[in-house]
């Protein structure tokens, strides 16, 4: 087993995967950029080196600075988190080049699966469904037409290189087609350096089921059951929950057994996650891999009662997995809450800035994964996630009660988050009865306002806290000469 | 004591009745509310509000920030500002108190009368420019209207007080139907 | 320094006695300062709404900064004298946080006899402006006045205290460098337009504002001409003609507003320097006092257990405790600010004069300020105490009083008699500030000893006229009235209305006041010098 090992992220997840290195006994080793000298991640590490300035290019996208990081603190092992390095293969490729276990799948399988018509094509091949569409990345115009035509309107356009939603488009008609394909490929070129795109038919209402799963070095290879993801704003996923309120016990052999399937095919090796969209008559189509650790892994550890970065770790030791799906057993429902620093009124545009107060919620049953604190300053340069709130409870039913309580404890004063949001969400008819399509929030959200159901309590809370609460000493100018000085101390005083 | 706050966008005034320690009788709306209070910790205020018979308790936490404070109360954020602060920042817009009379500032001569009896004039538009101790002055109209009388022509010496163009102000006038057909 | 331990017994009979008659005494005032507040006429009231004024209380909190305290300054003068109208003498004054500066404010009640000038405001004024001076404090008035009543005029004219010594003032406090800042809400004529003009700076309202030696109805009366009061001292021409004005307001919240950018504006000053201390609140309830204070003021108590009441963690370093007991000296803290504090506990004796005189040279020479909490029936009287030289005694207490630099404070918590009313740093010695309990009395003496010494002499007259004694009937038709009067003229309010003190104020708020008055005082520098002579030991 490894003794040393450096996380090459940031943030709550850096956080998540130190934590597990501590209980195993591995000493962790943080890197750091210059917006993240007092970083959580860099303040609770055996170590910590620093990286660069702060724009993720000159840190945590660099790779032969990390590299060179690992090689200085003697780490044994890589574990790249989710962002920024953890799905380059090039990464990847370097860490083997050097002697260094890259914690995660081999270099050549997230090359292979990171181009998604590659990946498509491997999966066709393995016969695991695949949703109607192109094969290869085109630019001619003429056959992308008569690719749209053939899969019939709406098609969606993607980015072969990327993911989170860039380069993606929704078109209606032929005429919107030419215009989309431009900006979809602007777009595409913009984020992942590479203009490629393709089309692929338009499912409407779909929701997204994932399967975890985890493989060895040895050939076995298990999912982890699924977790539904469909709750998403700007295609970015903010509410996901296990088991998926569509799962049925047939459908789950059947898809997990497809993203076993997907998982030999590619060879895969690690801890991995096979995305599907499932549509109203529970048809699955491959969509992709992701080849580490999910975001939302949190949920699928609270059903399962099982540490997944300590299989990361183990498998990336050469350990066997040492189960088989049969040993697989789910208890409960849980749901996770992704908490950013955003705004849910203004298009959850993000909203850094200095955390001045932070409660946590607790109780059994709530977990939450948090990178920040009382004081921190949240970056401008790094995706605002503060933290993730997990629940568990016996039931969907409990699990959503528990995460509206939840929520209601979390407070977070200096940056704008979507609590408010997502407790509305959470207490909404079609989120309580399950119907969680990946449309969901425009359907039943769109332009969120807040209700101000507590506005008077507020304006009363304002005037308590201006007579009773903390003294500004700034603002009252410091004529007044001490801080102390009665003036200052005694409110709305009169004889 | 007053407040008048604006919470997201809308206004309320709230009136201070009452106070002692920890207590605070308030009047917002139609409502008189009773509040317990106590600060708990920096940020933190627990209340006991009474209204209307209906008694609730309630933890809310307050921030100062840049545009007002910050306050959240079961989950929700709202931003609350004082209106009073607020108007206080915003100054009064320059030259509201203008003379409404075109007059030199000293006694001067007149060097150009750029307008004629009758014409349709500008806001801020040049209608006399006079000369005084090697300076120019322009005189402008005050307000929209139509030049009614020109009391000076070029070098005429005119001084403080003297009204040199007096001016029909728009809303004097009654309806002209044909009025913005020459533009 | 170690606390007070106090010896009060809260569930005794006479402590709940003294509390409910206390009780009663602070609820009567807070009754009184809300009439002063609220008694309007409808008339009055309807005027200033169809004028597009603000009420005075409005104006002071629009001034203020939010949720600051403000120490209101005489609010009860003029109580009772008059019509019994003339509430605080039609002017609302005192000190507040204006901008973040302590300013001295003083705002014209329009809705109070149309804000005109009563004898009793001239004396409120020059008040303020005395306190402007030794306090150095920069003053703020909204002025909106009818000018003098003129069936007065002969009571607020001519004397060196008449009206006319508030320009003078004005003048010298424009010297000194404190600044004056002056609104124009109403109109100004005469006296009012000087009250208006010897300001530093002067916002003049549109509408209603307006400046004139002679209002127009005297001008038609002396010239015939016919003009209206906007033309004759309205904004325009006071700011674009005659410059009196240097600021023009579109209305009254908007003149508070260029005020306080004034305000803002103001140079900053160093205020004296003192040793401060953290504050903390008495560990003993100041609420405690009602029940202290005797309801009586014939029966004694303790004044240690007021000052355990008053001052920051009730800690007392007590000076010479076992010398002239009768005068209690020591050292504390009132809302950090390090004081001397002198309160009386019985008749002055010698020692309780010589005492007091070193303790105030040491508190002098240390800039400490001084407290004096006021029961006191005068000196010692009697053949013993003269052979000792109570006299010259006395003297020396009453000289370091008067003469001694660092700010002085005055509390009157009980009787004020005779001339311990004078050494304790009565009125006449200028404090900076002064305020009395509700129960307060002032007198030469009590009602019952000057109705004896009356009879006395009397007797004595009739003695030697060969007459027969008083009989009993006779003495308490001497008696009655002279007892009725003594408790009528000695009474707090008497006092308060005629400016023989800066205001009545609830006992439980006597530390807040404190730390106000001591905050507002330490505006002023004090002397920094090594003249004089050493501190002597009496």
């Amino acid at each position: 087993m490894f003794t040393k090992i450096l996380v090459a992220n940031r943030g709550e997840i850096a956080l998540r995967v130190m934590r597990t290195c501590r209980e195993m006994g591995i000493a962790s080793v943080a890197v750091y950029s210059d917006a993240d000298r007092k970083a959580l991640h860099t303040l609770n590490a055996d170590q910590a080196l620093y990286l660069g300035a702060s724009e993720p290019a000159a840190s945590y996208l660099d790779i032969e600075k990390i590299i060179q990081a690992a090689r200085e603190c003697g780490a044994q092992a890589v574990h790249p988190g989710y962002g920024f390095l953890a799905e380059n293969a090039a990464f990847a490729e370097r860490c083997e080049q050097e002697g260094l276990v890259f914690i995660g799948p081999p270099s050549r399988v997230i090359q292979s699966l990171g181009d998604k018509t590659t990946a498509r094509e491997i999966m066709r091949r393995g016969g695991v469904p695949i949703i109607p569409g192109m094969i290869k990345a085109e630019s001619h115009m003429d056959i992308l037409t008569a690719e749209a035509r053939q899969l019939g309107y709406p098609v969606l356009i993607k980015a072969a290189a990327g993911g989170g939603g860039k380069g993606m488009r929704v078109v209606q008609s032929e005429t919107e087609l030419p215009d989309a394909c431009r900006q979809a490929a602007a777009e595409a070129q913009a984020a992942f350096g590479s203009g490629a795109i393709y089309l692929e038919k338009y499912l409407k209402r779909p929701r997204h089921v994932e399967f975890q799963i985890l493989a060895d070095a040895h050939g076995n290879v298990v999912h982890l059951m699924e977790r539904e993801c469909s709750i998403q704003r700007r295609h970015q996923k903010i509410i996901e929950e296990t088991p998926s309120p569509a799962m049925t016990t047939e459908l789950r052999e059947s898809m997990g057994r497809a993203a076993v399937e997907a998982a030999r095919a590619s060879g895969y090796i690690n801890a991995g996650t096979v995305e599907f969209l499932l549509d109203e008559d529970d048809n699955y189509y491959f969509l992709e891999v992701n080849t580490r650790l999910q975001v939302e892994h949190p949920i699928t550890e609270m059903i399962l009662g099982m540490d997944l970065v300590r299989q990361q770790i183990r498998i990336a030791a050469g350990e066997p997995l040492g189960f088989t799906q049969a040993d697989i057993v789910s208890r409960g429902h849980a749901i996770e809450c992704r908490i950013y620093g955003e705004d849910p009124e203004n298009g959850f545009m993000p909203s850094p800035g200095k955390i001045h107060f932070l409660k946590e919620p607790v109780g059994p049953g709530i977990r939450n994964d948090c990178g920040v604190y009382s004081g921190f300053e949240v970056p401008v340069e790094y995706d605002p996630i503060l933290s993730k709130l997990i629940v568990w409870a016996e039931d969907r039913d409990q699990a959503i009660a528990r995460m509206r309580g939840a929520l209601s404890q979390y407070i977070i004063l200096g940056v704008k988050t979507p609590i408010a949001f997502l407790m509305e969400v959470l207490a909404s008819e079609p989120f309580q009865r399950g119907e969680t399509f990946t449309d969901f929030i425009a359907t039943h959200f769109n332009n969120w306002r807040q209700p101000l159901d507590e506005a008077a309590l507020a304006a009363l809370a304002y005037i308590i806290y201006e007579m009773a609460g903390q003294r500004r000493k700034k603002g009252m100018v410091s004529e007044l000469a001490e801080p102390n000085s009665p003036w200052l101390q005694l409110g709305n005083w009169r004889l | 004591m007053e407040y008048k706050l604006k919470i997201e966008q809308t206004d309320f005034s709230v009136e201070v009745i009452d106070q002692h320690d920890r207590q605070l009788n308030l009047r917002l709306g139609d409502g008189v509310y009773e509040v317990e209070y106590e600060v708990v910790a920096d940020h933190w205020i627990h209340m006991a509000v009474n209204v209307s018979g209906r008694t609730g308790l309630v933890n809310a936490w307050v921030m100062d920030g840049s545009e007002g404070k910050i306050i959240v109360i079961n989950g929700r954020t709202y931003t609350v500002q004082d209106l009073d602060q607020l108007t206080r920042r915003v100054p009064k817009g320059r030259g509201a108190n203008l003379p409404d009379q075109i007059t030199p500032p000293m006694p001067a001569v007149v060097v150009a009368v750029p307008v004629a009896e009758g014409e349709r004039v500008k806001k801020g538009q040049a209608v006399m420019v006079v000369s005084a101790m090697k300076m120019e002055t322009t005189l402008c109209a005050p307000f929209d209207g139509v030049v009614a009388k020109i009391n000076a022509t070029v070098n005429d010496k005119v001084a403080p007080g003297q009204i040199l163009v007096e001016i029909t102000k728009d809303t004097d006038l009654t309806e002209d139907p044909a009025g913005g057909t020459n533009s | 320094m170690h606390a007070i331990e106090s010896k009060i017994d809260i569930q005794s009979e006479s402590y709940q006695q003294n509390y409910t008659a206390m009780e009663a005494l602070v609820a009567d005032l807070q009754r009184e300062l809300t009439r002063v507040r609220e008694d309007r006429s409808q008339k009055a009231l309807d005027r200033l709404v169809e004028s597009g004024k603000l009420p005075a209380q409005k104006k002071l909190e629009l001034l203020l900064d939010k949720n600051t305290p403000f120490l209101e300054i005489a609010a009860l003068a003029a109580k009772d004298m008059y019509d019994g109208k003339v509430h605080g003498a039609g002017l609302l004054s005192g000190i507040g946080v204006v901008s973040g500066k302590e300013v001295l404010v003083s705002i014209n009640d329009a809705t109070i006899k149309g804000g005109a000038a009563y004898p009793i405001t001239a004396k409120k004024t020059l008040r303020l402006q005395t306190i402007a001076m030794e306090n150095r404090l920069p003053g703020v008035s909204l002025i909106d006045s009818a000018g003098a009543y003129l069936p007065l005029q002969s009571q607020i004219f001519p004397d060196i205290d008449g009206g006319g010594r508030i320009f003078y003032n004005q003048a010298l406090l424009s010297k000194m460098g404190i600044p004056q800042i002056a609104a124009v809400m109403g109109l100004c004529t005469a006296g009012g337009a000087y009250g208006v003009a010897m300001s530093d700076e002067i916002v003049h309202v549109k509408g209603h504002g307006a400046i004139f030696l002679g209002g127009p109805p005297l001008v038609k009366a002396a010239t015939g001409e016919e003009v209206t009061a906007d033309q004759l001292g309205g904004p325009l021409l006071h700011c674009m003609e005659s410059g009196v004005s240097d600021y023009i307001a579109e209305d009254d919240a908007h003149a508070i507003s260029i005020i306080r950018d004034i305000v803002a504006n103001l140079p900053k000053r160093e205020k004296a320097h003192l040793s401060m201390a953290p504050p903390k609140p008495p560990i003993y309830d100041p609420k405690e006092l009602y029940g202290v204070v005797s309801r009586d003021l014939a029966t004694p108590f303790d004044i240690r257990e007021v000052i355990a009441r008053i001052v920051d963690g009730s800690e007392f370093l007590e000076f010479k405790e076992l010398y002239g007991p009768t005068l209690v000296c020591g050292y504390a803290y009132i809302h950090g600010y390090p004081v001397g504090i002198l309160g009386n506990n019985g008749v002055l004796f010698n020692e309780c004069a010589e005492k007091a005189t070193q303790f105030i040279q040491i508190c002098d020479k240390r800039k400490i300020p001084l407290v004096f909490l006021q029961n006191i029936n005068g000196f010692i009287i009697g053949l013993e105490y003269e052979r000792r030289g109570i006299t010259k005694n006395g003297h020396k207490m009453v000289n370091a009083v008067a003469t001694s630099t660092v700010p002085k404070f005055t509390i009157i918590v009980g009787a004020s008699y005779g001339a311990g009313n004078y050494a304790m740093c009565g009125r006449s010695y200028s404090p900076r500030f002064l305020y009395m309990w509700p129960n307060g009395k002032i007198g030469v003496m009590g009602g019952a000893e000057a109705a004896g010494v009356l009879i006395s002499i009397t007797n004595d007259q009739n003695q030697r006229l060969g007459k027969p004694p008083l009989t009993p009937e006779e003495q308490k038709a001497l008696r009655d009235p002279i007892i009725a009067a003594a408790d009528k003229e000695g009474n707090a309010y008497y006092s308060t209305a005629r400016l023989w003190d800066d205001g009545i104020i609830d006992p439980a708020k006597t530390r807040d006041v404190l730390g106000l008055s001591i905050s507002a005082a330490l505006n002023a520098p004090i002397r920094d010098d090594e003249f004089g002579y050493g501190i002597f030991r009496m």
